[in-house]
């Protein structure tokens, strides 16, 4: 069975049409990375895969290991397996970076009806993992994104994946805001997490990322479609020769 | 983009929840409904006063019956019958225990379901109790191990008798008889409350505590609290209070004074959990409270702390009057309101000593159809040379039917004095509440944590105890139906 | 009352019965908290009868301006200017809807309404027609008057859709009494620049009372300046009424001997999507007495409103006082709202600084009490007002001798 299927799926917001048919099949251990100009529909895409309110599915499915999501709230879909590194994290005043970890691990837990997390074995836990990902011990005490720098808040993006485990993860615009050494130390964050198991999406506007977060699929979306699927062959390509060939390429097609 | 249905129904009251609702079925003796010199009469006669103290009660009374009823802030309030209410109702079988092996069993029952085990010293953790039932202090413990360092800790009414000298001294100097109508009423008719004295050089070796509870029907709650601490004393105070569902409004009406001398501290917290009514506000309690330190030694400090989550209607203004050299007044507060619930509570810092230095921080939280109401006085003096203050208040809206408002009154008769004062106004944003369920957590989750941290910086200054329960009641206080 | 029979002495009257409801305001009443107005009630200066005669007229806006002139209150048509075009002026009680808009804010409780229309001394209403740009600033100079006197204008103006009006106003007079009431409506999409300028004499009492109300994507820039008076009271109240407007509202006020200075603003956003700004300073020295009363409203569906706020006092003496109310009442929750407010003195290490570097102690506080003004400064958008207001704050101080 297919971990995540798209099918003929068709959103808005408010009057605006903005996904017009996405048909895509994302298999355990695959990476598909999705690449396209701005107002394809590449952010929407993700957010109405992680469910997130004020976006309104017209038509089609979302499937993940075979149940549809279209009635699940954002937390019931994350805790069924889904998570998404946002491409803006957002700030939360107050709130320390180790308690909110813990909060979400927590409600996972919980609902598989186990009990919590005991508090030393996850700080080394979490502790372990930052390590990797060179996120000093400091800024787990500060508040959630306040204050932190871009390559601070994807690389906290990605602790939270280490941590959660999902079984699909998005990652939108992972790059955008990254100098070349947080690109690496992000990237290679992502790639110890690829595995057998675990499906990913990666979204990004430029081929970059895609050197380093190795893609199996390439799908390049344009005005809320998939007009071309390749292999990683293809995001040279467009890094060569731009868009908008391959847009009206597909206009006349 | 304001806040969903499902955000908005996510913190709406649990009226029908309220975990404290529950009433002890023990007879009680009351004095005649009403208010007038023969239940003060009565209610001195029961407590024993020497002649005195009837005097003094008396000269408020007929103080209170010449002020008007106080209307300027922005509450809504029926108008109470002061005829229609109890002053006066102590449980028959208490007339001061000597162990808690003379206490009611059916009171200590109470006091567990409270989740106050008075006989049981390590849940306790050191903490002593002095527990007040509907006006009588029905048991005091550790009462040994403080009086050892010559720390002072006992009921109100027992200090009169015991210790008329200190009392006479310092009650009614810090919130005098006129202050206020509600401080009036309560010099009149105070029942009980706490007394406690810190001997010079002395820091307490446990945090002493109080809980409320007012249970009979139309009783009113007037509780009279006076700490004293002498020269470079230390003591931390916990107040937490819990109320039984009600019908009829109840009044509380009490009065705090403290005092500290030179180089001296107090450090007084409050965890306020009263009965805040049904969501169209009916049957709620009505917390008007009268608070006031007085810094009068040099370098003395008070800290006022405190997580309102209950009441109908509140109307509070713990503050500080910072009359030693570099003395330090600080007022740390979060503020829930919810349902039908109306607040209007800050504090006042009155520098008036040279280098004297306050902190205001307060977190108001408004949800459902409530009003919040900050309003704080900032006052520098001619003598404040070089004083410093530092405001901060925020206001978080959860929905868009409550009302968030911010008062503050700030005057400067010092140049050299400085005063720095901010406000802000948000609300938990679409964006915050997103990220959080995308991680995995509920709603309810994710706003409790969203609103702890907007409320961190009061939270830290809670002592352990009270910082556990404290948020939780945060959490509980802003939840949807529970189940 | 039908609008076939509003006029002018229906007006009268009935702001004459709401005066007598009313009186003077008490001096615990919360709005007047700050600022005593006893000696004013019982000294009670009156309306002046008959002006004329000639008058000083201070210097106004370089250029080209229209001056409409005022003695001891009454309306001197023929010291006036003619007016730019597109723009229309009548006797207020021809206009039937300026009646009724200056009824309306008379049935709040409220002084300056009340008084100012029982007593008017002269009431005229200004009309600028639709999409007009307005070529030249009009200038409304306030002169003449005697201790004795009251002066009791009230202008109505109407600032058509898509129009562009600048006015300014000048208050240089010897009144015993001002109570200049002004009402302004800003139609859609138009834009307003405001200047107002109180230069009483040391005996006179100043209160002035300015009501706006914007309509949708309106633009009104307003600074005002208090210096002269014995007490003053410059009162602005603004009602954002329609969407997308924008309100730059800023003042300052600079106090000697034993003034006093009460600025107090209330700001309503009753609708969505309006922006707000207000930046207030204050120096005080010597005696005086400085009050800021700043509301900002946003009434439950304003979302969207951004309404910033921030109060600065600088206090120059051991007597001088400034007190301080900034307030909020919030009832929508997709809002940013904020305020501040600060008191304080000059800082030591920044004239130490200056006086290390060779300026002697009197410029270095006029160049730190300068640099605090500045930001407000910087508010004013029209040059020419922006021009005309810099000689008064750089003549202000007095210079400090050790």
């Amino acid at each position: 069975m297919a971990l995540l299927e798209i099918k003929n799926l068709h959103a808005r917001i408010g009057d605006t049409d903005i996904l017009h048919g996405i048909n895509l099949t994302i298999n355990r251990g695959e990476v598909h990375a999705i690449m396209g100009p701005n107002g394809s529909g590449k952010s929407t895409l993700s957010y109405v895969l992680s469910g997130r309110n004020g976006y309104e599915i017209t038509e089609g499915d979302i499937l993940l290991d075979g149940e549809s999501l279209l009635e699940m709230e954002a937390d019931e879909r994350a805790r069924a397996g889904m998570f998404l590194a946002f491409q803006y994290p957002v700030e939360l005043p107050g709130v320390g970076g180790m308690a909110f970890l813990r909060a979400a691990v927590n409600a996972r837990l919980r609902e598989q009806g186990e009990d919590e997390v005991d508090q030393l074995g996850f700080v080394k836990l979490v502790r372990a993992k930052a390590t990797e990902l060179g996120i000093k011990d400091d800024m787990l005490k500060r508040a959630v994104n306040v204050g932190f720098s871009g390559g601070e808040k994807k690389r906290y993006e990605i602790l939270q994946m280490a941590l959660l485990n999902p079984s699909i993860a998005i990652l939108d615009e992972t790059d955008s805001g990254l100098d070349v050494d947080a690109l690496k130390i992000v990237s290679e964050g992502v790639n110890s997490q690829r595995g057998p198991e675990i499906g990913m999406v990666v979204i990004t506007h430029y081929q970059r990322l895609l050197s380093h977060i190795v893609p199996d699929f390439v799908h390049i979306l344009s005005a809320g479609k998939i007009i071309k699927t390749g292999d990683k062959s293809l995001a040279l390509d467009v890094e060569e020769n731009g868009y908008t060939d391959l847009m009206e390429n597909a206009n006349v097609a | 983009m304001v806040a969903t249905t499902e955000t908005i129904a996510a913190v709406e009251d649990a009226t029908g929840s309220y975990k404290y609702g529950f009433v002890t079925d023990i007879e009680t003796e009351k004095a005649p409904k009403g208010l007038n010199e023969d239940v003060i009469r009565f209610i001195s006669a029961k407590k024993d006063e020497p002649e005195w103290m009837l005097e003094w009660r008396l000269k408020a009374y007929s103080y209170w019956q010449k002020m008007p009823t106080p209307n300027w802030a922005k509450l809504n309030i029926a108008p109470i019958d002061y005829q229609d209410i109890y002053f006066y109702a102590a449980p028959k079988s208490a007339e001061g225990p000597k162990s808690l092996d003379e206490v009611d069993p059916e009171l200590l029952r109470t006091y567990e379901k409270l989740g106050i085990p008075l006989n049981e010293q390590k849940m306790l953790a050191g903490v002593a109790v002095d527990a007040v039932f509907d006006s009588v202090s029905v048991a005091t413990t550790f009462r040994e191990e403080l009086s050892k360092v010559g720390v002072i800790f006992c009921p109100i009414s027992e200090a009169i008798r015991e210790y008329p000298d200190l009392v006479r001294r310092y009650m009614g100097s810090v919130v005098p008889v006129s202050d206020n109508y509600f401080s009036a009423l309560n010099c009149a008719v105070f029942t009980d409350g706490s007394f406690v004295y810190i001997p010079k050089g002395v820091r307490c070796p446990m945090e002493l505590s109080t809980y409320f509870r007012i249970n009979e029907q139309n009783t009113g709650q007037f509780e009279r609290t006076l700490i004293i601490a002498e020269d470079s004393s230390y003591v931390s105070y916990l107040e937490g209070c819990t109320a039984p569902q009600r019908d009829e409004n109840q009044l509380h009406a009490a009065v705090v004074e403290l005092v500290t001398m030179d180089d001296a501290e107090i450090k007084y917290s409050t965890v306020q959990n009263w009965y805040p009514g049904d969501e169209t506000g009916k049957g709620g309690i009505y917390n008007f409270v009268t608070k006031r330190g007085a810094c009068r030694g040099d370098r003395s400090k008070i800290s006022w702390t405190q997580v309102e989550t209950g009441s109908a209607i509140t109307w509070k203004y713990p503050s500080c009057v910072l009359s030693g050299k570099d003395s330090v007044g600080e007022f740390y507060s979060v503020a829930v309101t919810n349902g039908a619930q109306q607040a209007d509570t800050g504090t006042k810092m009155i520098h008036l000593g040279q280098g004297s230095r306050s902190t205001i921080i307060s977190k108001g939280i408004s949800a459902g159809k409530s009003q919040n109401t900050y309003r704080g006085l900032v006052e520098m003096n001619k003598g404040a040379e070089g004083a410093r203050n530092f405001t901060q208040c925020d206001s978080l809206l959860v929905g868009d039917q409550c009302g968030a408002h911010t008062v503050p009154y700030i005057v400067s008769r010092n140049p050299s004095a400085k005063i720095e004062h901010e406000a802000t106004t948000s609300r938990i944003s679409e964006d915050q509440l997103f990220y959080c369920l995308q991680r995995g957590m509920t709603e309810e989750d994710a706003v409790s944590l969203i609103v702890n941290g907007f409320c961190k910086e009061v939270m830290k200054e809670l002592p352990m105890e009270f910082a556990v329960e404290a948020q939780k009641l945060i959490g509980i206080s802003l939840e949807g139906s529970v189940g | 009352m039908s609008p076939d029979t509003i006029t002018l002495s229906s007006v009268q009257n009935r702001a004459q019965e709401r005066f007598a409801e009313t009186g003077w305001p008490a001096k615990k009443s919360e709005a007047w908290k700050y600022t005593s107005l006893d000696a004013l009630a019982s000294a009670s200066p009156q309306p002046a009868n008959d002006i004329s005669g000639a008058v000083a007229m201070p210097a106004g806006i370089a250029g080209e301006q229209c001056r409409l002139v005022f003695q001891g209150g009454l309306f001197r048509d023929d010291l006036s200017d003619a007016l730019p075009a597109g723009v229309q002026l009548v006797m207020l009680g021809e206009d039937e809807r300026a009646l009724a808009a200056i009824d309306e804010i008379g049935a709040s409780d409220n002084l300056v309404p009340r008084l100012t229309v029982a007593k008017m001394t002269a009431g005229i209403s200004l009309r600028v027609a639709q999409g007009i740009v307005v070529d030249r600033p009009i200038m409304l100079q306030f002169v003449g008057g005697a201790p004795a006197t009251a002066s009791h204008p009230v202008i109505y103006i109407d600032v058509g859709d898509a129009a562009h009006l600048a006015y300014a106003e000048h208050h240089e007079t010897d009144n015993g009494l001002s109570a200049p009431f002004i009402v302004v409506r800003v139609g859609a999409g138009a834009t307003l620049d405001h200047i107002k300028l109180q230069l009483e004499s040391a005996t006179t009492q100043h209160l002035g009372l300015t009501c706006l109300s914007l309509g949708e994507r309106a633009d009104v820039n307003s600074m005002s300046l208090s210096l002269g008076g014995a007490l003053s009271r410059l009162e602005t109240h603004v009602r954002l009424d329609g969407e997308y407007g924008e309100l730059g509202l800023s003042s300052i006020y600079l106090g000697k001997n034993n003034q006093h200075h009460d600025m107090t603003t209330r700001v309503a956003h009753e609708v969505a999507n309006c922006n707000s700004r207000q930046i207030i300073r204050g120096v005080l020295d010597d005696k005086a007495r400085g009050v800021f009363q700043g509301q900002v409203r946003v009434a439950p569906h304003a979302q969207k409103t951004d309404g910033q706020q921030m109060s600065r006092a600088l206090l120059l003496s051991r007597d001088a006082e400034a007190d301080a109310k900034p307030e909020l009442e919030i009832f929508a929750d997709d809002v940013v709202c904020s305020h501040g407010a600060t008191v304080g003195e000059l800082d030591e290490t920044h004239l130490f600084y200056l006086r290390s570097r060779g300026i002697d102690e009197a410029e270095a506080r006029a160049m730190l009490i300068d640099a605090f003004l500045i930001e407000a400064v910087a508010e004013i958008r029209h040059q020419g007002f922006a021009d005309l207001f810099s000689p008064f704050l750089s003549g202000w101080q007095v210079p400090r001798k050790g």
